[in-house]
């Protein structure tokens, strides 16, 4: 229960943690955005519990899909549009990291009605998310390190970072597209669970930093460098033109 | 005008007829434990598996293997889509109680697959 919880919390905050760090490094003038984003989270945690069952009941059992497709697409554009803004703007860093919270909230607040209350797991759900909080939140402090310096080096590191986690979106949409059955599911292309299983803790990792998937089929390969291609792309050509 | 309004009728006809077309399968979720703990359906096909949560907190069922995630709320149902898929053994569970809630989906070769139905109709 205790181990199960650490690795629900280290996977849902992961890639809002990984994302917040590189945006911060990104955006160094002005944190104002940050309670932006708390104040949406605390927005979600009062009034998403009441909704939660009418939502996923709509377009036929689909809706948390749906709203989950449109998170990964609002982060997109988000990032899109950070990359192409001369000088960004601080809401859109909100939106992007709101729009992450909104999908890492929903999991993290079912996984807990799953727990509080329940007989003899109440501590131990209390103390896993303390646990896998407390991981989650060094891994985004190494990660913001890493960047600051590497940043030394190139600044397309940064460009890189944001290329990869726009490719996240990109795969996840169509994944969740697949699975309502939206858009065809096709042949896997290769399968590297051999290599890097999905299971594994670099696997979680890799998923919540750039989406890994071990099997991907060719449009979820397509959508991936598709977005990867756009994000680096506007980054270049931003840096052109300054 | 009329010509896209008959295309996009046709293309939700076809929609319906393919969504419709997928055979279909149960799943149910109780006490956390999957039933049954090996679903054996057909290769090479679209398939729909409707999910029953008879539990009365939510699941998440999960498989890396069938790149599936999806949650079913408690004393709730969903459906997957899954397929086609190539014969094999795809291994999923429930993510929020992934030490009880396990289980296997068995894809059968077409042949394999018609024996077992006349196996079964028998």
């Amino acid at each position: 229960m205790l181990i199960n919880t650490v690795l629900v919390y280290i996977r849902e905050l992961l890639p809002v943690l990984l994302l917040l760090a590189t945006l911060l490094r990104l955006l160094q003038c002005c944190r104002r955005w940050l309670l932006q984003c708390a104040v949406f989270t605390l927005l979600m945690l009062i009034f998403l519990p009441p909704g939660l069952g009418d939502i996923t009941q709509l377009a036929d059992g689909n809706g948390l899909e749906l709203l989950f497709v449109t998170a990964h697409l609002t982060t997109l554009a988000a990032l899109v549009l950070l990359c192409a803004y001369r000088q960004p703007h601080n809401y859109v860093a909100a939106v992007a990291v709101s729009a992450q919270m909104l999908l890492c909230g929903i999991n993290l607040l079912l996984y807990g009605l799953t727990n509080i209350g329940a007989e003899n797991s109440t501590e131990s759900f209390w103390l896993g998310a303390v646990l896998g909080g407390g991981i989650g939140l060094s891994i985004a402090v190494i990660w913001y390190q890493l960047l600051a310096e590497l940043q030394r080096f190139s600044q397309l590191v940064l460009g890189l970072m944001l290329a990869l986690i726009a490719a996240r979106q990109g795969i996840e949409t169509i994944t969740l597209l697949g699975q309502i059955d939206w858009l065809p599911s096709g042949k896997a292309i290769w399968d590297s669970s051999m290599i890097v299983s999905e299971q594994t803790e670099a696997g979680v990792f890799f998923q919540a930093w750039f989406g890994y998937e071990a099997s991907p089929d060719l449009i979820q390969l397509g959508s991936w460098l598709v977005s990867l291609v756009l994000i680096l792309t506007l980054w270049q050509w931003r840096r052109g033109k300054q | 005008m009329t010509l896209l309004y008959r295309s996009v009728l046709l293309c939700c006809a076809l929609l319906s007829c393919e969504v419709f077309a997928r055979q279909e399968f149960v799943l149910v979720l109780k006490d956390h434990l999957f039933s049954p703990s090996h679903l054996y359906v057909p290769a090479g096909q679209k398939i729909k598996i409707r999910l029953l949560n008879q539990d009365a907190t939510p699941e998440e069922f999960e498989s890396f293997a069938l790149n599936r995630e999806k949650v079913v709320l408690g004393q709730s149902e969903a459906v997957l889509y899954l397929g086609p898929l190539q014969a094999g053994e795809y291994g999923f569970f429930g993510d929020f109680h992934p030490d009880s809630a396990k289980g296997t989906l068995i894809v059968l070769p077409e042949q394999q697959w018609i024996q077992r139905q006349v196996q079964h109709a028998d």
